[in-house]
């Protein structure tokens, strides 16, 4: 999985120092496990954003998912001292896996209703002449998608999340969300077929779109 | 390998779980086949759109700049709790431990205090529990002078069955249990055959046993009546020994076969015809 990746890029702008944020995650959490608070604090500067952004992705609300980015901290420094690494397993896939605990537990409390995805926020983009219709094509083509991805329904829609999102494999996919490694083979499948079927025919429409390139 | 495997694993593939053989086995198979490689090429397509669209969905989400310090003293409340709990169930453990240890000394303590161990064994060797107790015929044999007559067999005693008189019966002793268990009660039966015409009121004997746990030897007497050429049952129990055996010995009847091991028993009659009693 390519977690390890993501994270690094989420720490450029905390670590490069020889103070705890320059460390390994590894030797941050056997740090933790002893008490360092200045660990712990690096710890979570290092994955707060990430795990936010997953909290956004499963409940699609910003105030719930930051309510549960701390609940998720809480959870894992209460377990901290007891946390083992395994083989072929991270602490980010453990971290991960506590987040989506904590969304689908309020989710299940909560009635729930899936917003709309939100609308991105203007970006700065290289060729400024080409900005509105980039943007434009860009805004369509990634709308259909996460409709597409609603459309799934939640158990599939949480699959492809941690699957393309978080990065698991489908081990750990089957084990942060309690079904066997089959089911969530099946369900990406499922949801790859549906997927693909967005993207044939949005590239059928960007073909027939005289002067429009797909992005 | 063909396309339509191929189809099955290409998910597995492209998500990097496939083992190093079915990879080689199925990059081998894409080199050669032009269909399969475009399923590979539109599958890789697919996954960088999802996981770009899915990406562009949160890229601009932040926290709020004071979230950083809330999560840092909640977590840290709890990281603490989580030390300290960790510590106390590392403690309980400990003593739980030391608390089960313990009672399964008291318990082998116990054990052995009840246990009777024979002196010829070292208790300190701590042998198992099986090997304190001999079991079966190891442990006290009681056999005649003279080999062992497997039937349980004992030929009269010698001198006298050849002369009229009192004489043992061919299997005429046998003790009880066989084989005795140390410390235990036993008995011991005779068949006294009198030879004469005449009964008798009365006969004396000498009862001799000789083994591991010394030499012992008892005189005793038969209050008749023997009947005249017949066979007398008599029984001698451990109790009818007490009073000679804690008088000459000082100690219960049931020491005499105190120790495992191969014991001799002998009965010399005394009376008409009998040798007599010196």
């Amino acid at each position: 999985m390519n977690i390890r990746q993501r994270v690094s890029v989420t720490q450029v702008g905390a670590g490069g120092d020889s103070g705890p944020a320059g460390l390994e995650t590894e030797d941050l959490v056997r740090r933790c496990q002893k008490g360092d608070r200045l660990a712990l604090e690096a710890l979570i500067v290092r994955h707060q954003t990430y795990v936010f952004r997953l909290c956004c992705l499963v409940m699609r609300n910003e105030q719930d998912a930051e309510d549960m980015t701390q609940e998720t901290f809480v959870r894992a420094c209460r377990a901290l001292p007891r946390y083992q690494q395994r083989e072929g397993s991270s602490f980010e896939a453990w971290l991960y896996r506590i987040a989506v605990n904590c969304c689908r537990s309020r989710m299940r409390r909560k009635w729930y209703q899936v917003l709309p995805w939100p609308e991105p926020a203007p970006q700065i983009v290289a060729e400024p002449e080409d900005q509105p219709e980039r943007k434009a094509v860009q805004s369509e083509w990634r709308t259909e998608m996460l409709d597409a991805i609603d459309s799934l329904g939640e158990k599939h829609r949480l699959v492809v999340i941690l699957r393309y999102y978080a990065g698991m494999s489908n081990e750990e996919i089957a084990e942060t969300i309690g079904v066997p490694s089959g089911t969530v083979r099946s369900r990406l499948h499922t949801a790859r077929e549906r997927l693909r079927q967005v993207l044939e025919e949005h590239e059928v429409r960007a073909a027939q779109r005289p002067g429009r390139k797909h992005a | 390998m063909n396309c339509s495997l191929v189809d099955t694993l290409i998910d597995d593939y492209t998500d990097g779980e496939l083992s190093p053989r079915e990879q080689g086995r199925l990059e081998a198979h894409l080199a050669s086949c032009p269909r399969c490689m475009d399923e590979l090429r539109r599958r890789t397509v697919l996954d960088h759109a999802v996981r770009q669209a899915i990406g562009a969905a949160v890229q601009h989400r932040y926290l709020a700049p004071a979230a950083g310090d809330r999560f840092h003293r909640a977590a840290r409340d709890q990281l603490r709790r989580g030390i300290w709990l960790q510590r106390a169930r590392s403690i309980g453990q400990l003593v739980g431990g030391l608390a089960m240890a313990l009672l399964v000394l008291a318990g082998l303590v116990v054990m052995l205090d009840r246990l009777s161990l024979p002196a010829g064994l070292n208790p300190v060797t701590l042998l198992p529990a099986k090997h304190l107790i001999p079991s079966g015929r190891q442990m006290v044999e009681v056999s005649p002078e003279g080999p062992w007559d497997p039937e349980g067999l004992q030929p009269p005693v010698p001198g006298a069955g050849t002369r009229p008189g009192l004489t043992l019966s061919a299997g005429g002793s046998f003790v009880e249990p066989e084989p005795i268990v140390p410390g235990e009660a036993f008995t011991l039966t005779l068949l006294i055959h009198n030879n004469l015409p005449k009964t008798l009121k009365s006969a004396e004997f000498d009862l001799e046993i000789s083994g591991p746990a010394g030499y012992f030897q008892f005189p005793l007497s038969v209050a008749g009546p023997l009947p005249a050429s017949g066979i007398s049952l008599v029984r001698i129990s451990a109790a009818s020994l007490a009073e000679t055996c804690q008088a000459k010995y000082m100690l219960p009847p049931s020491a005499i076969f105190r120790l495992p091991g191969t014991y001799k028993v002998r009965i010399t009659l005394f009376g008409p015809g009998a040798e007599p009693r010196q």
